[in-house]
Formats: structure tokens, C-alpha cells, sequence
């Protein structure tokens, strides 16, 4: 009895989330857009906080962080930087995201783009492009949460049950509350796993030293193993050069979901309060990471690192440990993947069904909603059970297409001088760039290809854009209403008059 | 139409921005390669604790930026 005590408690946490999200949307209609996809923007500084932060924190935090400690060591920690760096990005932008959202009804950032550059060809193509990261992000977490059922359950539930139970769990309140049951859901999933995270890893320490100290690991771990604890590392892949690059693009990296949970703040203050706390969420990692550096005595030899926690969970920890880590790790896979499907769904209808259609708001918000399943059933649910080797590739050319639509967003927020010509010709040839860095010539001179990217992405949007007419003055008024006058100022001509005789 | 960049306008705005360029250095290239030792400081290896002090470090610099009314 006592070994399915585990699966319990994996599943009560299913149960309590449906209850939590089935309930979030009470009382609103939801057919509307500004409810279902940005919670009417209703969310107090404390969701937000939890929102953004639960969010950031995928399966990844549970299995992979962990397994990169195992088998790298510190290098891990440029993920701790990088979404500590994400909380300024968010701070810096989201209250403006916010205010042009609220000003102009503006609720993806395909349609800011479109808005900008006077283009809803980009802003289609934008919301098409990077959906592909987001849903192959949304694939990773389904392919996490399936995983778990499976171990839980002591291999009883297949993979391919633990994907559509996943899935079939978050399209329950996904459908009835949105964005509010992605709020309500992540802020209880967001404190699990803060708990479960600290009590797993304590009990680790004190399992492996006796005591709650981390020194004693760490100690060993440079006895023994001292490569764990510098860069570049364990496996020697990660330089300065990589380490820095790879922290730069993942802060300029603007994800749709982000932007759609900026727009569910109830006021620009929300924001940067949630913003301002964000980094604070990430000491969840710490703890998580300490596990991993346990693991390298624990299992001098294991097949895959990613299942060090879990590995050493269901061998040495109690029932009841063992059971919160299976419901942390469903619920950072799950508070990750929902907003993916959930944004997805909702640029879809908004940037690409509606301008091409020329459908009504209303018709459009009503149809939303009911995107989550096509996008479930014929894309995330397939290609989670058949996992298929070109994921990783799908997910590479995924994220190069977010990375490299930073110079767009330079255009919006600091340069009005940018045209549609000159962000799609800088994307196109950084997405290139990246795709080519990233699977034929990984990483040329241990630079991250994002960065590489942008290298060749930023020249040509500026050169283009210089080529190229400006948007109207009414589109620069909107989003540089404080620079018009400076923009536009009439230079004095001056004219030689030719001297008299 | 002329190409300008939009800059801080006022000194508080400049002083932000480049409190954020500094945080952003002490956790990269020209920082992290000071801290690369085997050092164990407060229990952990050096580069985990400075990855925790960089995050109170960022919260703290944020808060005063929302105290001075930067990026209002």
C-alpha cells in the first residue's frame, strides 16, 4: 500500500488544481477575449509574482537542473542568472507592454507588432513563428508531466495515458477560467513547489551529511571532484564566452507568454511589484541543484542524469517526500506548459484567424477558447507520445525565431525609426544565422548561436530600416508620443545665394 | 523623419539604466571569471553563492529604481 502513496499524492495535486482552475473563472464570460485571454486584466501584484514566477520554472528546475549538476556542476547555475536577469527584462517592459495593451486593445505581442511596423502580415508571421518554440516548449513539459505519471504510478500508466491525462487536466480549466485559471493554478502550483523543492532538498542533505548544512556536500564534492565546481565545468562545455551569450539571449528573449501574463496585471504598478520580487522566486533552484551535486556519490553511474532526483526519491526518501517531488515536478511542468497552449491559442485567433477571416470580435472570442483543443489533440498530444528525434531541432529553430525577435521589439520601445522591411529582413537572416549555429556549427567560438544571430540580425534591421519609408506619424505618435516633436522637427535649409557682381 | 534613439531623459533615468548594465556585467563575462575558484563561501561553492547574492542584488537595485520612480 505504502508504495502507491507516491501516486496519491501526484494525482491529489491533479485534483486540487482542477478544483482551484475549474473555479477561477466563476461568474465571467469567457467568450470574451479580454477574460478568457487576459483575465480581464484583473491580476494583483502577489498572482502576477507567482504567475511569472511558476511559470519560468519548468520540469526542467526538477529533472534537468538537477541532471546538469550531476553531470556538469556549477555551469548549472547560468540558469539561475538567467531568470533572475528575466525579472529586469519584465520590469523594464512589462509596464509598458501594459499601458500600449490597455491603450490601444492590444492583448498578444502580435498585435503590438502589427500596430508598429502597420503590418499584420508581420504580426501574422510573428505569432506564427514563435508559436513553434512555444509549442515545442508546451511538447518538453507534456513529455515531463507524462514521465512522471509513469514513474509514480510504478509504470502502470504509459506514457501516451500520461500525456492525454495531463493534457485532459489543464483543458478542463484551461476551457472554463483562462488566463484566471493559469493565475489561481500557478500561485498554488508556484508555492508547491517552493515547499517541495526546500523539504526534498533538505531531507537530501540531511540524508547524505546528517546535518541541513550544505558545506559538507560541497566539501566532498572538491575533495573528490573539484572540475564540478569551476567553469567550465565537469564536461568542459561551458566557457565564459558560452556561460555570458547564453544569459544575454535568454533575457532579450521576449516569450508570447510573457507578454500575454504582463497584460493580466490589474495595474502597471502590479507589474513591476511582481517584477521588482520576481528573482526572489528563484532560490527554488538552489536547493534542487544541491540534490544533483548529492547524486555524483549517490550514482557514481547513472544512464540519464536528468533522473537523479527522482531516481534518488523513489530509492531513499519517505512516501510522503517522494510524493510531494512527483506533484512539484507535475505541477512545474504543467504551470509551464499551460500558458503555451493558452497563448498560443489566443494569437492564433487574434493575429492570424481574425485579420485573414475578418471575423468580429465576438466571434473571435468565442472561438478562442475552443483553439486549446485542436492545439492539444492534433499538435502537443502527438508529438509528445511519439517524441519525435527532430523535437530538439524543432525546439532550436523555435527558440532562435523568440531570440531574434528582440530587434522588432527594439524598433517598438526605443527606435522609431524602424520599418517592417528592416525588422522581417533582420529576422529572417538571424534566424538563419541561429538555426545554422545551432545544428551544423554549434556555437562557433563558444558563442551562443542566438547571439550570432543578432550579430548579423541588428545590422541589417537598421540598415534596411534606414533604406526603407518610415511608419506614419499617427503610429509614431502612439508609441513615441514624447519624441514627436524631435522626430519631426523642420531642419533649416540653407541656402548659398550665389555673391552678386 | 530623423533615425534618433530613445534615451533616458532625466539623470534618474540614466543612473537606472546604468544600474541595470551593472548587474547584468557582475553576472557575466568580466565578473564570473573572478569568482571561478573552488572557494566555498557560506556553505556553497562560490559561484552559487554569488548566483544567490546576484538575486537579492537584483530585487534590492529594482526596489530602489521604483523608490527613485525610474521607468514610472
Amino acid at each position: 500500500m505504502a508504495q502507491w502513496v507516491p501516486f496519491m499524492i501526484t494525482v491529489s495535486y491533479m485534483v486540487i488544481a482542477v478544483w482551484l482552475g475549474f473555479g477561477a473563472g466563476k461568474g465571467r464570460n469567457m467568450n470574451k477575449v479580454e477574460e478568457w485571454g487576459v483575465a480581464g486584466r484583473s491580476l494583483g501584484p502577489l498572482v502576477m509574482y507567482l504567475l511569472v514566477g511558476a511559470g519560468g520554472i519548468s520540469a526542467y528546475t526538477f529533472m534537468g537542473a538537477p541532471g546538469w549538476a550531476y553531470s556538469k556542476g556549477v555551469p548549472v547555475l547560468y540558469v539561475v542568472v538567467y531568470l533572475t536577469f528575466m525579472g529586469i527584462t519584465a520590469w523594464y517592459l512589462g509596464p509598458k507592454v501594459w499601458d500600449l495593451g490597455v491603450k490601444y486593445n492590444h492583448v498578444t505581442q502580435g498585435a503590438a507588432i502589427t500596430h508598429r511596423y502597420e503590418s499584420p502580415a508581420l504580426g501574422a508571421l510573428a505569432s506564427f513563428v514563435t508559436s513553434i518554440g512555444v509549442l515545442a516548449y508546451a511538447v518538453l513539459q507534456t513529455t515531463g508531466s507524462a514521465y512522471i505519471l509513469n514513474v509514480m504510478s510504478h509504470g502502470k500508466i504509459p506514457v501516451w495515458l500520461g500525456v492525454i491525462l495531463s493534457l485532459a487536466v489543464i483543458s478542463i480549466y484551461l476551457f472554463k477560467s483562462g488566463l484566471r485559471a493559469i493565475g489561481i493554478t500557478n500561485a498554488f502550483q508556484g508555492a508547491l513547489m517552493f515547499v517541495v523543492s526546500w523539504a526534498f532538498g533538505l531531507w537530501a542533505v540531511k540524508q547524505f551529511t546528517g546535518g541541513y548544512s550544505f558545506a559538507p556536500v560541497f566539501e566532498r564534492v572538491r575533495e573528490d571532484a573539484p572540475q564540478f565546481l569551476t567553469l567550465p565545468g565537469n564536461l568542459g562545455d561551458m566557457g565564459f564566452a558560452f556561460w555570458t551569450t547564453s544569459i544575454l539571449i535568454s533575457m532579450v528573449s521576449v516569450w508570447q507568454t510573457h507578454w500575454i501574463q504582463w497584460m493580466g496585471a490589474n495595474t502597471k504598478k502590479s507589474i513591476r511589484t511582481a517584477a521588482t520580487m520576481l528573482p526572489t522566486y528563484y532560490i527554488v533552484c538552489i536547493p534542487m541543484l544541491v540534490v544533483g551535486f548529492i547524486g555524483i556519490f549517490v550514482y557514481p553511474s547513472l544512464a540519464q542524469a536528468d533522473t537523479v532526483a527522482i531516481q534518488m526519491a523513489m530509492d531513499s526518501m519517505p512516501v510522503v517526500i517522494a510524493g510531494l517531488l512527483g506533484a512539484g515536478t507535475l505541477a512545474a511542468a504543467m504551470s509551464s506548459s499551460e500558458p503555451c497552449i493558452h497563448g498560443t491559442a489566443l494569437s492564433y485567433s487574434k493575429d492570424i484567424i481574425q485579420p485573414i477571416f475578418k471575423i468580429s470580435d465576438e466571434k473571435a472570442g468565442k472561438m478562442t477558447r475552443w483553439l486549446i483543443f485542436p492545439i492539444m489533440g492534433l499538435i502537443v498530444a502527438p508529438i509528445s507520445i511519439m517524441q519525435p528525434a527532430s523535437l530538439v531541432y524543432i525546439l532550436l529553430i523555435g527558440y532562435g525565431f523568440i531570440g531574434q525577435a528582440f530587434p522588432a521589439l527594439v524598433g517598438m520601445f526605443f527606435w522609431p525609426r524602424a520599418t517592417k522591411q528592416g525588422a522581417f529582413w533582420g529576422l529572417a537572416a538571424g534566424f538563419v544565422v541561429t538555426l545554422a549555429f545551432s545544428v551544423w556549427f554549434p556555437h562557433p567560438l563558444g558563442i551562443h548561436a542566438g547571439i550570432w544571430g543578432l550579430f548579423v540580425n541588428l545590422p541589417i534591421f537598421f540598415i534596411v530600416s534606414l533604406l526603407t519609408e518610415p511608419v506614419s506619424k499617427k503610429t509614431v505618435e502612439d508609441f513615441f508620443p514624447d519624441m514627436v516633436d524631435e522626430l519631426y522637427e523642420e531642419v533649416p535649409e540653407t541656402t548659398t545665394k550665389p555673391a552678386s557682381i | 523623419m530623423k533615425a534618433t534613439f530613445k534615451t533616458p531623459k532625466t539623470y534618474k533615468g540614466w543612473i537606472g539604466l546604468f544600474a541595470i548594465l551593472t548587474i547584468v556585467l557582475l553576472g557575466s563575462w568580466p565578473v564570473i571569471p573572478l569568482l571561478n575558484h573552488e572557494t566555498i563561501v557560506f556553505g556553497m561553492p562560490i559561484l552559487m553563492t554569488w548566483s544567490v547574492i546576484l538575486i537579492f542584488l537584483t530585487t534590492g537595485i529594482l526596489m530602489l529604481l521604483n523608490k527613485m520612480g525610474v521607468n514610472d
